[in-house]
């Protein structure tokens, strides 16, 4: 049996007097699609930040890989494999579309660059930019690898931001809504290599999305949480059954 | 009992001259979303102008009103109108740098006009400032003590219900969130905030006027030292609570009263402590506070709506015109010192060496405020604090200066993270304040002790000799190769900094500090070693200006210092290592240029206020005058050569071979 990749146990959040989560648990496996569904104010960004360690859980504990992931400060989870992309774009608008990722590598090695950089060593090695150049292949942007962020539209920094996410070959993705920004067309393209990459490369990823179709087309599980609490978990078509579910999520009177 | 009140009621009318501008730094804050770091200034220009006024047989009451009814709210709309209404809300650091401009600016521009002559104190706008009014458990309470406490209080009760039930009130601090949705809304948002910059601006020339009488002259010294305290309140009230403001600043006036009262008289404490309360609380309020982290998010629900900066990318250049260009810049270099060292006159030549010395300090502007996006307000210091310790070391241990100058730098670096410290998880604003708090206690407190800066009429910096060379002969042109050797290695290592990994690492935790942890930047390790080798090169252009001018005290590397310098390197260009020297080296000429006027036209403030007026264009321009020119005669040229081939710079990554 092998190990979860990344466990989540109770998992709880306030803020002042919100219960942003309330014991929440979910495992995810290596190479796991899990979907994470519900509507807004369920405290799904909240549950990605908590992974990443941009807040700290107030009772409960992460682990990845087996680990405890308690006071471990979010650079290096981000280091040991666990990317993410964000709800409200943090894009870097001054740096091109290549920079982005010689950026994400660099930071990932965790390396000091300093002493390389005052011996001339610190421009980006070819294999880095060889990485790069087949990340920007696979999502399309190699066409734009030397456009200034910041002049690019929406749908493409959210390309941007996932190429960024995945050119350090991270064990967990953690995708806030990439879909928001995209037409449908893109949007099948990105489900399709979420799908593709964790089949190949064992990413596990965790999904957060509000488009019911990219949330069909990649979760092989789907856990749906409402005002911190998680309702129901299974396959898509099983959550989408539950009476709780269509309820709280899709507004349907039973 | 009657000892403790005799100690502590002095202290309320004390605490309340801190809470003037406190409540004024908060309103402003609120009202139109800038931390006013130039509130001291105007209240200074208002006295200033009170003082002249009266001095010409104005009646008090008329002067009074004039100043603070019409001349003080013009100048607010003005500022609003020509500066700070073309700052981005979300645009933290420019809207720091424009009120730095006009904190530096408003002194120089009353230096200009009224030249070099002080003013006395003016008559107190209320009460008679020597008369007792009354005893309070045998304590005097004179009318100038009475007339502050009695302002402080209605001023803010006054301001407290304007903003809480007045419908401008509400808009003003919309205005503050949001201009946009205010503007959606139907209300002229532009409107609103120049009635803001009016409104505390005539708040600032009360507080001027009102705080005046108290001192023996008209000086912006005894509005700055009121600053520290203000700031330490309105940090206390999360920039917010004026009532909590004003509460905070009466406690640490009360506080200041009562312990040196009971201090022995004549000791270090009485005179320290009036100092180290405000600081003491404002370091703890910005280490512990988590508002203090969070000054810089932007709640206004339609930022996304502006347009994205406009990306800075390197001019393109024809290949032909970019060769020519850089062998003719080489050519004017080689030609420039070739010149220093033989025909150019030997005062000019000191003043070039003074700027390159400088351009080192500035050097350690350009890593922080341009690579880092932070505005430290402390570099002087630091500059100050390797001079001393290469002065005191070789004046003290004979030590060889470059020697001395080195371990400067090691010790600046100590005080750079000490100084970031407190500062880890703080950016923008509460970095500024932090910053500019650590240089008025050095300034206060650490920098007159004469074994660090030396006994009053100077510490001796020595000029260096290598062997059998002497760089102290009576012409400074040797000591100029030397700096220009000194400032070529630093600049040389900080652009390999700033295009290698460490400037990639810098640049992503300025634009986006989220996705720059994100990825994997440790933000306290990157904070702490741009502090440390930020303070480390001001350490050493600290020591080489020293060395040029043979004595130096602490008036050398005040707060002013490291204000103006920010404000020049800024205005020439904070971006790239050229930016600084040509910094130092316009700086320099400008100066000495102004050596040829009459010290009637205060030359050194009308170099000031000229920086300071283009520091109001980082807005627009954060690349500063030098940079922009450049960009604009490539173009020119590149049209007029008929656009030859381009370089395509930003697509073409070197590779490690």
């Amino acid at each position: 049996m092998t190990l979860p990749r990344l466990v989540v146990e109770k998992a709880t959040k306030r803020f002042g007097g919100l219960i942003a989560l309330d014991g929440v648990s979910l495992h995810v496996d290596p190479g796991q699609r899990l979907g994470l569904i519900g509507p807004n104010g369920a405290g799904k960004t909240t549950l990605l930040s908590l992974i990443a360690g941009e807040t700290d859980a107030d009772e409960g504990d992460v682990l990845f890989e087996g680990a405890s992931l308690q006071h471990v400060p979010a650079y290096q989870r981000a280091r040991r494999g666990i990317a993410r992309t964000y709800q409200r774009l943090e894009v870097f608008p001054e740096m091109t579309v290549m920079e982005h990722l010689l950026v994400a590598q660099s930071a990932h090695r965790g390396s000091v660059g300093f002493f390389r950089d005052l011996l001339g060593r610190g421009k980006p090695t070819a294999e880095e930019l060889g990485r790069a150049e087949a990340v920007l292949q696979r999502l399309d942007l190699a066409s734009q690898s030397g456009v200034v962020v910041g002049t690019l539209s929406l749908g493409s920094c959210r390309l941007v931001e996932l190429a960024r996410a995945l050119v350090t070959s991270p064990l967990v993705l953690l995708a806030d809504e990439p879909s928001s920004g995209l037409d449908s067309f893109e949007s099948q393209e990105i489900a399709a290599l979420l799908v593709d990459l964790s089949v190949s490369d064992g990413l596990s990823v965790v999904l957060v999305e509000h488009d019911m179709a990219m949330v069909k087309a990649v979760s092989q599980k789907v856990v749906v949480l409402d005002l911190g609490s998680v309702i129901a978990d299974g396959s898509f078509d099983e959550v989408m059954a539950v009476e709780r579910v269509r309820s709280a999520y899709l507004g349907v009177q039973s | 009992m009657n000892e403790f009140l005799s100690y502590a009621l002095p202290g309320i009318p004390y605490g309340c001259t801190f809470a003037l501008v406190a409540i004024g730094l908060v309103l402003t804050y609120r009202a139109t979303g800038v931390f006013n770091f130039a509130f001291g200034a105007q209240a200074y220009v208002a006295a200033l102008l009170y003082a002249v006024l009266t001095k010409h047989q104005v009646a008090r009451g008329l002067a009074g009103v004039l100043v603070i009814v019409v001349i003080s709210p013009l100048c607010g709309v003005l500022f609003d109108r020509l500066v700070f209404s073309r700052i981005a809300s979300a645009n933290v650091a420019a809207k720091t740098i424009a009120a730095l401009g006009l904190m530096v600016g408003l002194p120089a521009l009353a230096a200009i006009a009224f030249g070099p002559q002080t003013f006395n104190a003016p008559p107190s706008l209320l009460f008679n400032v020597n008369n007792v009014v009354f005893h309070v458990v045998g304590t005097p309470i004179n009318g100038e003590q009475l007339s502050t406490v009695l302002m402080t209080l209605v001023v803010l009760v006054l301001l407290i219900l304007l903003l809480r039930y007045t419908t401008l009130g509400l808009s003003m601090r919309a205005a503050v969130e949001s201009p946009r949705m205010l503007r959606l809304q139907g209300v002229a948002s532009g409107r609103v905030t120049a009635s803001a910059w009016a409104l505390s601006s005539a708040l600032a020339g009360l507080a001027g006027i009102l705080l005046a009488p108290r001192y023996g002259q008209v000086s912006i010294d005894n509005y700055t030292v009121l600053l520290v305290g203000a700031i330490a309140a309105a940090a206390v009230a999360g920039l917010s609570s004026m009532g909590v403001a004003t509460a905070v600043s009466i406690f640490m006036g009360v506080l200041i009263g009562v312990s040196t009262g009971y201090a022995p008289s004549g000791s270090v404490w009485t005179t320290g402590v009036a100092a180290a309360v405000p600081f003491l609380t404002l370091m703890i309020v910005l280490a512990l506070d988590p508002r203090m982290r969070r000054l810089e998010v932007s709640d206004d629900p339609l930022a996304a709506v502006d347009p994205p900066p406009v990306p800075l990318l390197p001019p393109p250049r024809s290949v032909l015109l970019d060769r020519s260009l850089k062998t003719l810049g080489v050519a004017v270099l080689i030609a420039a010192i070739a010149s220093v060292m033989t025909w150019v006159p030997s005062t000019w030549v000191f003043a070039l060496t003074t700027g390159l010395a400088l351009s080192m300090v500035f050097l350690s502007i350009t890593l922080m405020t341009g690579a880092a996006g932070q505005v430290s307000l402390c570099q002087a210091t630091f500059a100050g604090v390797g001079a001393f310790t290469a002065g005191q070391l070789a004046t003290n241990r004979g030590m060889p200066i470059i020697v001395g100058a080195l371990i400067g730098a090691f010790v600046a670096a100590v005080a750079g993270v000490l100084a970031a410290l407190p500062a880890l998880r703080l950016r923008g604003l509460a970095l500024s304040l932090s910053t500019l708090t650590i240089a008025l206690l050095a300034d206060a407190l650490v920098f007159p002790t004469s074994y660090i800066g030396g006994p009053p009429n100077g510490l001796t910096v020595p000029r260096p000799t290598l062997g059998s060379i002497s760089f102290a002969t009576e012409s400074t042109r040797p000591f100029f190769l030397l700096v220009v050797l000194f400032i070529a290695g630093a600049g040389f290592l900080v652009r390999r900094l700033m295009r290698g990994i460490s400037g990639r690492g810098l640049e992503a935790s300025k634009q986006s500090p989220l996705a720059a942890e994100g990825l994997g930047y440790n933000p306290t390790k990157g904070r702490l070693s741009m502090f440390a080798l930020s303070a480390a090169l001001a350490g050493v252009g600290g020591a080489l200006y020293g060395s040029l001018l043979q004595v130096v005290g602490p008036a050398d590397f005040t707060y002013e210092s490291s204000l103006l310098f920010v404000v020049i390197v800024v205005t020439v260009g904070s971006r790239t290592v050229a930016g600084a020297i040509e910094a130092g080296v316009v700086f320099a000429v400008l100066t000495q240029i102004g050596t040829y006027l009459p010290n009637r036209a205060a030359p050194t403030s009308i170099v000031a206020l000229a920086f300071a007026v283009g520091a109001f264009r980082y807005a627009t321009h954060p690349e500063g005058i030098l940079e922009e020119g450049r960009r604009w005669s490539t173009q020119q040229i590149d049209r007029m050569l008929g656009r030859v081939r381009r370089v395509e710079e930003h697509n073409s990554i070197e590779v490690n071979a």
